[in-house]
């Protein structure tokens, strides 16, 4: 069809049209706490944003002045009204005001140009360097890919932290709990995952997004700087619903979050979501259903708070190859008191998740830094993922570990053991340190492979326990300033055979020559 | 909890029921319940229904001065019938805050075509 029959089809329908459009309106009775009790809309349905009519009775010049349209949310259906949640400052309604329907279902923005960009639940920039352009919208709730348009996982996601890679390998598209209590690096295994994607070429690195949720908005503006620093933030977005946000700002950040996420991979791109924490959502989803009014259940939290967060980590997957390919991997976060895995939320998200890893508070206060217990973390689907060279390396260390534990445990009452025991505790507690790993140091894969053979191979024997970690960087630093090439391909085909042993082998040899001194012992 | 009596006594009264015998019938079951106290309560959210209740059939027609108020009225009738809505009695306000243009609010519904929110929608799509 020709533009000019088409114009003319708009014209005449414009001219039948009814000239004026009703909207269907409501009108506040009462308001409080960030959410609000509407008159009418029967026409409303669940998630439909609704927009406050602010200018009613003011003067022109003054509705100018205000910062933009106020929205809201339906998130109760009742007999004669609807009850929302407000999204914004709650001082800007008033009871009596007019509250118009849309129709719509609330989406965010999302888009390349939003790539390094700091944006707030509603996927507005907060960052102040103005507007995010060219974007398209994304329904904030969509229904998960189902089981036809999936597929298994079986490309590895790198998190670059040895005791991860290694010991409970994670996919892309799978879903990894961490869990611990306060301030046992969780946020840092996540931060440093995102660090660790500049290690992956450019043509297949996972598009990352950091979710923060009731954080201090000082530690989000620390990560957001620490990732500019480090050049991750070109491929990284971070949603930031403060402590400080509306408890409905905190409720849908992750929902936000993997909107923006799906957009990318529709277009077949891989994404690693962290959500950072569930906790905290879960606690702004209590404080929002109080509101509400819906009758609280254990640990007062609503009786659908378990829907709220499986429909959200339902939609990390990888998709088929018909579907593009793209993938979401998430990496939720919950914090535990005094590591107290049974409360209702943390055993909500373990049984929703393909895995977990434990960080406990008495590792992280030994010194056993990333405080991963390796002895009940797991992944269940990502050794399928998990790259052959790794996997021939990593293969002995879970039960090496295991059995070091209890011989440690045993030798606090023993007071003289057996060569053969006292050499595997020897070894055990040096595999320990190779695990070891500071914070904002996350190493290639084809490092972890070397550094973990040369424990297998019992490189750091010689060595006193304390300086293990020590000696493991400078003989990493001397395979990447000598055996560049090894590396290269151990990178490049994901293999670790024969003559990539032989030469590390090699290189062991000569390391200990250069370096007589380390070796004391 | 008086959300509920009320209701009952309006939808007592709507059905056909004498206003008066209603009314004791309440009082009546509320004393059995040791309930009587509530009774200014359900007072008030009665007449917030009666409000909502006449709401639903008012429809108020706004324009900026009285000036506008044949042509405003002519053109919100039209609008009117096209959306099906019937409308018994339609008040008209004034309030020069709209500028110019008219503005039909009541039963639910929501036209708007103020000059105020013409000029309010141009000038926001600009500063965007
Ligand atoms: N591998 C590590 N090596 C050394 N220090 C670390 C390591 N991991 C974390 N830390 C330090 O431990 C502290 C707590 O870490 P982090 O903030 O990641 O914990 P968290 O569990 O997210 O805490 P919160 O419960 O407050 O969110 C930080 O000061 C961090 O620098
Ligand atoms: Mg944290």
């Amino acid at each position: 069809m020709d533009s000019t029959t088409i114009e003319k089809i708009i014209k005449e329908i414009e001219q039948h049209a009814p000239a004026h459009e009703g909207q269907h309106v409501g009108r506040v009775v009462a308001v409080g706490d960030g959410v609000v009790a509407i008159d009418g809309l029967s026409k409303a349905v669940m998630s439909e944003v609704l927009v406050f009519e602010e200018s009613k009775g003011k003067k022109l010049a003054e509705s100018m002045e205000a910062e933009g349209e106020l929205y809201g949310l339906v998130l109760n259906l009742e007999e004669d009204g609807v009850r929302a949640t407000i999204l914004g400052d709650t001082a800007r309604v008033a009871e009596g005001m007019t509250v118009k329907s849309t129709g719509k279902i609330l989406s965010v923005p999302s888009g390349e140009e939003m790539l390094g960009r700091v944006v707030n639940a509603l996927g507005e920039a907060i960052d102040g360097k103005g507007p995010v352009r060219n974007t398209t919208l994304m329904p904030v709730e969509r229904q998960a890919a189902g089981v036809i348009d999936r597929k298994s996982v079986t490309v590895p996601l790198q998190t670059g932290i040895k005791a991860i890679d290694a010991l409970i390998p994670i996919g892309r598209g799978q879903r990894e709990l961490i869990i611990g209590d306060r301030g046992t690096g969780k946020t840092t295994v996540a931060i440093d995952t995102i660090l660790n994607q500049l290690n992956e070429p450019e043509a297949t690195r996972p598009i990352c997004i950091y979710v923060a949720i009731g954080q201090k908005e000082s530690k989000t503006a620390r990560i957001a700087q620490q990732l500019r620093e480090r050049g991750a933030l070109p491929y990284t977005i971070i949603v930031d619903a403060p402590a400080s946000a509306p408890a409905a700002l905190q409720y849908l950040a992750p929902f936000s979050g993997v909107a923006i996420g799906e957009y990318f991979m529709d277009k077949g791109k891989d994404v690693l979501i962290i959500y950072d924490d569930l906790s905290k959502q879960a606690v702004a989803y209590r404080e929002l259903s109080l509101l509400l009014r819906r009758p609280p259940g254990r640990e007062a939290y609503p009786g659908d708070i378990f829907y709220l967060h499986s429909r959200l980590l339902e939609r990390a997957c990888r998709l088929s190859e018909e579907k593009g390919g793209g993938s979401i991997t998430a990496l939720p976060i919950i914090e535990t008191q005094e590591g107290d895995i049974s409360a209702y939320i943390p055993t909500n998200v373990i049984s929703i998740t393909d895995g977990q890893m434990f960080l406990i508070t008495d590792l992280f206060n030994k010194g056993i830094r990333p405080a991963i217990d390796v002895g009940i973390s797991v992944s269940r689907v990502g050794s399928a993922a998990q790259t052959k060279a790794m996997k021939g390396v990593a293969g002995g260390i879970k039960l090496e570990l295991a059995q070091f534990r209890e011989l440690e445990a045993f030798m606090q009452f023993a007071s003289d053991l057996d060569k053969e025991t006292a050499d595997r505790i020897a070894s055990g507690q040096r595999m320990e340190e190779v695990l070891k790993q500071k914070n904002g140091e996350p190493i290639p894969l084809e490092k972890q492979v070397a550094a973990i053979y040369a424990g297998n191979q019992k490189l750091f024997m010689g060595v006193p326990v304390n300086r293990v970690t020590e000696v493991e960087r400078s003989f990493t630093d001397f395979l990447d300033a000598n055996y560049k090439d090894t590396l290269a391909a151990i990178k490049k085909t994901g293999q670790f055979n024969d003559e990539d042993k032989k030469k590390i082998n090699h290189a062991m040899e000569e390391f200990k020559l250069a370096h007589k001194e380390l070796f004391a012992q | 909890m008086e959300q509920t009596y009320a209701t009952a006594l309006w939808k007592l009264v709507e059905n056909g029921m004498e206003y008066r015998e209603a009314i004791s019938a309440l009082r009546e079951n509320l004393a059995k319940t040791g309930r009587g106290n509530l009774l200014p309560r359900i007072g008030k959210a009665f007449e917030r229904i009666a409000a909502r209740e006449a709401a639903k059939n008012d429809v108020t027609l706004i324009i900026a001065s009285e000036a506008d108020e044949k042509k405003a009225h002519a053109a919100a009738k039209k609008a009117l019938e096209a959306m099906n809505v019937d409308v018994k009695h339609l008040k008209t306000r004034i309030d020069p805050t709209i500028v110019g243009g008219w503005r039909l609010e009541g039963a639910g519904i929501l036209v708007d075509e103020s000059y105020k929110k013409s000029l309010l929608d141009m000038y926001n799509r600009a500063i965007q």
